[in-house]
């Protein structure tokens, strides 16, 4: 099973003089149980790409197929079908905590669930188990105000939000934007731990290269509406044409591995991690000897 | 007396009802004009409301915020007090209003009156400033964020600001974006010698501060150096803060017996340490 993009194109305003095309001709399949990242700079079409990844908007030429199912249905059953099919994908937009308004962390988590016409026990479990997921203790939080957390708690429980609609592929569209780097590393890790233990899909939209590097296994590069690249992270960012043509720029580490490459050290080009610089540095410094 | 005086100042929401929060308690520190300071602080250490605090837009619940020697307190002063202090916030979709960029950088100037004939002078030099003259006609929808950013920082120089407070400036924009904004901060610190207080997560850019501070649950933590600071590698990772990535990699390098110093910054300084230290070899 897959998500499967078929020559997607979009335009804005279509036949006015605002015309403008945001997406030309993309096509890729994203593997249920990947982990994938999608980089561009601002303009680079990325959140028009999001938008079509659950049917939000239908592509002006081409497909996006759900699990073989065509998200833009004709007819009826079609339709039934498509919006079926768009329900496997739960999207969290950037600010996610921003969209939080019930009472307390537990209603507004069930809010999804409850639209769904669950069952009352059904919610409960629902809502306990997207909590536990993200790291929020279902008793000491459920009765608490979303508004009195922090930030990074606050968007952990608007991502249980979506993840009590039991998604099979979760789209977070710059999860880590805004947090303290505690919150950025918690709310990765737990990221990671939803895809390998859960085998949720993963799709992001990152500007933060290093978080890409560390837990992507394919980007998908975008650059005026068109796919520039889409491979391994470490083989994307060792070409600095495409990291050029998209206005993107390398990972950190990367930066800090080419700085320590120009001064005579022998760094691999696949260095991208600090842990790989240290090893690196530390093997050098021990052959020295 | 300094540029800015920060005296016992703490604030609390919702004083007396059942939400009450003590978001600052007894922040007390002053900023030389000219200087530039960066804040650091995990998400509710009270950053951005001690931000607010500088031109007037929280008034302390208790102590007192001066302003070029005027109190933040007296209403008289709150429109002095933010002509000399400017603030660009997060999103920078949320700050413009206009819908052309020069009418956007000269709202200001006309909302106090200033003279028709230097408006024009002073919107032309801001952005020419902060490198958005060619766009000086378009319509802001059409601009990155980076550029947003600048413009809303044109807009507090056509005011002839003398501080920017910057509240996450650059948290939402893409590397790029990013670049172009702190090069505008650097140069108008630089050049300008305007006072800079610049609220960030990025740990990058507050080591180009004079000197960095460090909230924690309301209070100040610590507060010297970016060298100061960044040598406090355990004490930062406890309250939720992180090195410099140049930083991080020397620490973990001086863990495994590599004798380097414990104060590099930047990937130069790593880069001239490591050099040193495989000609002593």
């Amino acid at each position: 099973m897959a998500i499967v993009l078929q020559d997607v194109s979009y335009t804005y305003m279509a036949n006015t003089p605002l015309e403008r095309q945001a997406l030309s001709g993309i096509s890729a399949v994203i593997q249920e149980g990947s982990f994938t990242a999608i980089a561009g700079h601002t303009g680079s079409g990325k959140s028009t790409l999001l938008q079509h990844l659950n049917g939000l908007i239908h592509p002006t030429s081409g497909q996006v197929l759900m699990d073989e199912v065509n998200l833009q249905g004709k007819g009826k059953a079609e339709r039934r079908r498509a919006k079926a099919a768009a329900r496997q994908v739960g999207m969290v937009f950037q600010y996610p905590e921003q969209q939080l308004f019930e009472e307390t962390v537990e209603k507004d988590i069930a809010f999804g669930p409850r639209n769904l016409g669950l069952s009352e026990e059904e919610i409960e479990e629902r809502v306990q188990s997207a909590m536990e997921l993200m790291h929020l203790d279902y008793k000491a939080f459920k009765d608490v105000s979303p508004f009195a957390l922090s930030g990074g708690q606050m968007r952990r429980v608007a991502i249980a939000g979506v993840l009590a609609l039991r998604p099979k592929y979760l789209v977070l569209d710059e999860p880590t934007a805004g947090l303290d780097p505690r919150g950025r590393r918690k709310l990765t890790e737990t990221i990671t731990r939803l895809h390998r233990e859960e085998h949720v899909t993963i799709i992001f939209v990152s500007h933060n290269m290093d978080d890409i590097v560390r837990l992507a296994d394919r980007v998908l590069v975008l650059a005026h509406g068109k796919l520039l690249a889409y491979a391994p992270p470490q083989e994307v960012f060792q070409d600095s044409r495409i990291l050029e043509e998209a206005g993107l720029q390398p990972p950190e580490a990367f930066k800090l591995a080419d700085e320590l490459r120009q001064a005579g050290f022998d760094i691999p080009a696949h260095a991208m991690l600090e842990e790989d610089i240290v090893s690196s540095i530390l093997r050098l410094y021990r052959q020295g000897r | 007396m300094s540029f800015i005086t920060i005296q016992n100042v703490s604030h609390i929401y919702h004083a007396g009802e059942e939400q009450e929060h003590r978001a600052l308690s007894e922040v007390s520190f002053s900023i030389e004009e000219g200087e530039f300071i960066a804040i650091l602080g995990t998400n509710g250490s009270g950053k951005s409301t001690l931000a607010r605090h500088i031109n007037g837009l929280l008034l302390p619940s208790s102590g007192h915020v001066l302003v070029d020697s005027m109190d933040t307190q007296e209403t008289e002063n709150i429109w002095n007090i933010r002509r000399e202090v400017g603030m660009v916030f997060q999103n920078p979709d949320n700050q413009i209003i206009a819908a052309v960029v020069e009418d956007d950088v000269a709202f200001g100037p006309e909302n106090i009156g200033m003279e028709p004939g230097r408006i024009r002078k002073n919107v032309h030099e801001a952005l020419e400033t902060v490198g958005m003259t060619h766009f000086r006609s378009f319509a802001p929808h059409l601009l990155s964020g980076g550029q947003k950013q600048r413009v809303a920082i044109a807009g507090a120089l056509a005011m002839q600001t003398k501080c920017l407070v910057l509240d996450e400036a650059t948290a939402m924009l893409d590397p790029r974006g990013r670049q172009e904004v702190m090069e505008t901060i650097l140069r108008l610190h630089r050049e300008n010698h305007i006072t800079i207080l610049l609220i960030t997560h990025f740990m990058e850019e507050a080591v180009e501060a004079d000197r960095i501070l460090v909230l924690d649950k309301g209070e100040i933590f610590a507060s010297g150096t970016p060298r100061d600071i960044f040598s406090r590698g355990k004490e930062l990772e406890e309250i939720g803060l992180e090195l410099p990535l140049a930083s991080r990699v020397a620490e973990k390098l001086i863990q495994q017996g590599i004798p380097l110093p414990n104060t590099i910054l930047t990937k130069e300084e790593l880069r001239a340490e490591l050099r040193q230290l495989q000609q002593a070899q």
